[in-house]
């Protein structure tokens, strides 16, 4: 029982212009201590509301928060947001355009001598590489310069908890990969807890020990990137997740299950897909192997240049589509029909 | 509020027999004096604001950037003193039209209001991407036929809302219709009410008066929302300025300097020189006491109303569903309502209860305390609220606006309270904001003019009333002196709206 923050059956619902929005209906997450939590899923899923109810910008209306063991939040009592010893990095990173640099860092450190205060704006502008810019104002930084200072005036205050709403939406694709990997050593070497939002994947496997998916202000799954990806446990965070295509599950004269693609070996199934209803299976592009060998042969109708590798768009038998990835030498024109097989590691299958 | 539900409930009162003689003879007049003024002005305003937006905006010629400044000019000109110089001027040569008259009248205020439509539709001009203004001419597209076919139909939003706040300012006024003898609805419940004697008739003319305006109100609104609409299309390049020919350079220079001039240097150099060579006016005690009164009384004004304006801005801010929110909506259509249509909605109601007072006090303690709201600053500040609260409130809501929430949630997760969220972030953002809209009250309520007269109290004078005394009584010269300090005090909110639109294009 050393959680550092326990999500229990959380439900929140708004209000605007007298209407009454359910945003988030019995929400529940944990995270240790020095963990790094990341809460995907598409816009308007209510993850953002989920990071403002946690930070306190949000009164929750059932369930409860808990912050090392003590109860921060529930329907009854909020500790005030000044009182949670949170940090937060906000999407436009909100930096105060009054003030200059270090006097941004400086704003929320309290109860230190001045010569105090100099010393740990300074370390934390040098931990980010921006001391030379300690005087200049936010307008004069580059947005990813921005965003490291929104993050260290976060960190200043030494939180508990440090939260982030899509630090990197506005961050340019290019520079995004390295920033991300260097923010994750950030946080794993100041070894704090944090949340951070986003409704990009990648981000998020790059990030995060632990993601949770978030549909409609429910979390559909919470694991991490590998299961997710290849375990999801129902359509919409299959679909959400990484490419792929739904085939359909035909049962035989024996009673066994079969795809157009072949038999299903019984041993990789676990038992609750038994049941004989209408099922499907989802075929991600790397259950499908190109090999000029095989036997199945498939169409090609559409290719994706991806550098090291092709994604081929398939037709199978005229009807069913698939995806392949093919190292890039495999070049095929559309309309060819080329000879695949498949590689399953997991089955995943769904009712339809 | 009260005044307007005062307003409002005049029509239940019993009709008086001067209505007949209002209907009979002049409520006619008055209505179609009133609408040919608003539409006459709109018309102008449209002709000669458009076309000057369009020539600085697309064109560059020779002195460019010192035309498209002096063309705010006339905006320092309160339209009463334009049409007394006007009128002056015309008394003194003896060969020019008598002005006089409706047309002299829409003449006068479009000199001075044209610079509406003349900021936004050359706002909207600029903003207007090169791509299309090239698109046009690869298509075929002569200068004129791109004007007539993309860029006006594009600024619509804008130049429509220029000119109703023209048309609007326009209906509005009195100074310039009293003075150059046009009746109209402002004059009109002004007579009936002090002339006639007849408080209720005009009150119900006020109320029809209203009706009219609050037409005009809702037009102006619509265009502002599909304004706001149109300056969210983020267009990426700003259009560059063509180089036209010599020849037509000459034009265009004539075509800018012809408002400049008639709007504001013309008549400022003559007010100059009345002032220094004509005047029997002296730079006496006598006069330096009507300037310290304005200045005092501008002073408390512009305070008083800034700081209701802070007010009422953060209430919409923190609470934006709150009914004082919605009650401010209605309140802030104040300053499209007349000045003598507020003196009687916010003098009627105060007198009553003035009295009230007073015979309460003396009939129990035998005291007479005097006129305790009607006959004091507080009325005519009052009065003021209702007429320039909006002018305040925008200038300051804007500044506010533009503070992200995200800025205060920021500050309150790095442990500030409201206090220090107020003091350390957002005073210093607001100070300009604040400092703007302290100012532009100042110099409305230096240039006001009904309101003023109507209800100021007893020995105190403004500049703006001792000028229009004066020329009044036929001493249009000696009206001069105080011309030409309001005119030059009207000079300052000119410059901060020229700053505040170099700032904005700096910005992006």
């Amino acid at each position: 029982m050393n959680k550092k923050l326990i999500i229990s059956d959380l439900s929140l619902v708004l209000e605007n212009n007298k209407d009454k929005n359910k945003v988030l209906t019995n929400v529940n997450f944990d995270l240790e201590e020095s963990e790094i939590g990341c809460i995907l899923g598409p816009s308007g899923c209510g993850k953002s509301s989920l990071l403002r109810a946690i930070a306190g910008f949000e009164n929750i209306n059932s369930g409860s928060i808990l912050k090392d063991g003590v109860c921060i939040s529930n329907s009854l009592e909020n500790t005030p947001v000044q009182d949670r010893k949170m940090g937060m990095v906000f999407q436009d990173y909100a930096l105060f355009p009054n003030m200059d640099i270090k006097t941004n860092v400086a704003f929320g450190l309290k109860n230190n001598t001045k010569k105090e205060k100099e010393d740990r704006v300074n370390h934390l502008l040098d931990m980010v590489g921006l001391g030379k810019y300690k005087d200049k104002y936010p307008h004069e930084l580059s947005g990813g310069e921005q965003q490291r200072v929104a993050l260290i005036r976060a960190l200043a205050p030494s939180p508990d908890i440090l939260l982030l709403d899509e630090p990197f939406s506005n961050i340019d694709a290019d520079i995004k990969e390295d920033l991300v990997s260097d923010i994750r050593d950030l946080l794993k070497e100041l070894s704090i807890t944090s949340i951070i939002v986003t409704h990009d994947q990648n981000e998020a496997f790059n990030i995060a020990d632990k993601v949770a998916i978030m549909n409609n202000g429910k979390v559909e799954q919470i694991g991490n990137a590998y299961d997710i990806y290849h375990k999801p446990v129902n359509k919409f965070v299959a679909d959400f997740i990484g490419l792929g295509v739904f085939i359909p599950i035909t049962r035989n004269k024996n009673g066994q299950l079969e795809t157009p693609l072949g038999m299903i070996e019984k041993d990789k199934l676990s038992e609750k897909h038994v049941p004989a209803k209408d099922l499907e299976m989802l075929l991600r592009p790397d259950d499908i192997i190109h090999n000029d060998e095989s036997a199945i042969m498939a169409v090609v109708v559409e290719k994706q240049f991806r550098g090291a590798e092709f994604l081929y768009k398939l037709l199978y038998n005229d009807k069913y589509p698939l995806l392949c990835f093919a190292p890039s030498h495999h070049n095929h024109k559309i309309g060819e029909a080329i000879g695949i097989e498949l590689e399953i590691e997991h089955y995943v299958i769904f009712e339809k | 509020m009260v005044p307007f539900v005062f307003l409002a409930s005049s029509i239940f009162f019993p009709f008086s027999d001067n209505w007949n003689h209002i209907i009979d003879n002049v409520l006619y007049d008055y209505f179609l004096n009133s609408l040919a003024l608003a539409f006459g002005v709109g018309f102008c305003t449209l002709i000669i604001g458009t076309s000057t937006a369009w020539l600085t905006s697309v064109f560059d010629f020779p002195y460019r950037k010192i035309i498209s400044w002096l063309l705010l000019m006339p905006l320092a000109m309160p339209a009463y003193i334009i049409a007394i110089t006007y009128v002056g001027i015309i008394d003194s040569v003896n060969f020019l039209p008598d002005i006089r008259n409706l047309f002299g009248a829409i003449i006068m205020i479009s000199l001075v209001l044209y610079p509406y439509v003349y900021i936004l539709a050359r706002g909207a001009f600029l903003e207007q991407s090169k791509e299309l203004y090239e698109n046009s001419q690869m298509l075929g597209a002569s200068q004129l036929q791109i004007f007539l076919s993309v860029s006006v139909p594009m600024a619509r939003p804008a130049i429509i809302l220029g000119v109703t706040l023209a048309a609007m300012e326009a209906l509005a006024d009195f100074g310039t219709v009293e003075f150059l003898g046009v009746p109209t609805f402002t004059t009109g419940i002004f007579r009936t009410w002090l002339g006639m004697n007849d408080t209720v008739t005009a009150t119900q003319m006020a109320t029809l008066f209203l009706s009219i305006v609050f037409v005009f109100v809702f037009i102006e609104q619509q265009s502002r929302k599909r304004v706001r609409y149109a300056e969210n299309i983020k267009t990426q390049s700003k259009q560059n300025y063509k180089i036209s020919s010599k020849k037509n350079n000459t034009l265009i220079i004539i075509i800018c300097i012809l408002p400049i001039a008639f709007g504001f240097i013309i008549p400022f150099l003559q007010l100059l020189y009345w002032s220094v060579f004509i005047s029997n006016e002296n730079w006496d005690s006598g006069f330096f006491n009507i300037v310290s009164d304005t200045l005092f009384l501008s002073f408390l004004a512009a305070l008083i109303i800034t700081f209701i304006s802070i007010l009422v801005t953060y209430v919409k801010r923190f609470n934006p569903n709150s009914i004082i929110n919605k009650f401010m909506q209605i309140i802030t259509l104040g300053y499209a309502i007349p000045g003598p249509v507020v003196a009687i909605a916010v003098l009627v109601p105060f007198a009553t209860l003035d009295n009230y007072i007073n015979q309460i006090l003396i009939s129990k303690f035998d005291l007479s305390v005097g006129l305790i709201f009607s006959g004091s600053f507080f009325i005519l500040i009052f009065a003021y609220c209702i007429r320039f609260l909006t002018v305040s409130s925008r200038t300051i809501s804007s500044g506010l606006d533009s503070i992200s929430l995200a800025t205060d949630d920021a500050a309150k997760s790095l442990g500030a309270n409201t206090k220090v969220i107020l003091s350390k972030i957002h005073f210093p953002l607001l100070k300009t904001s604040l400092l703007t809209s302290f100012l532009l009250v100042f110099i409305d309520v230096m240039k006001e003019l009904p309101l003023t007269s109507i209800l100021r109290p007893f020995n105190f004078n403004t500049l703006s009333v001792k000028a229009f005394e004066l020329a009044s009584d036929e001493k249009i010269a000696d009206a001069s002196n105080a011309s030409i300090m309001i005119v030059l005090a009207g000079i300052i909110p000119v410059i901060l709206i020229t700053k505040n639109i170099l700032g904005k294009r700096n910005k992006v």
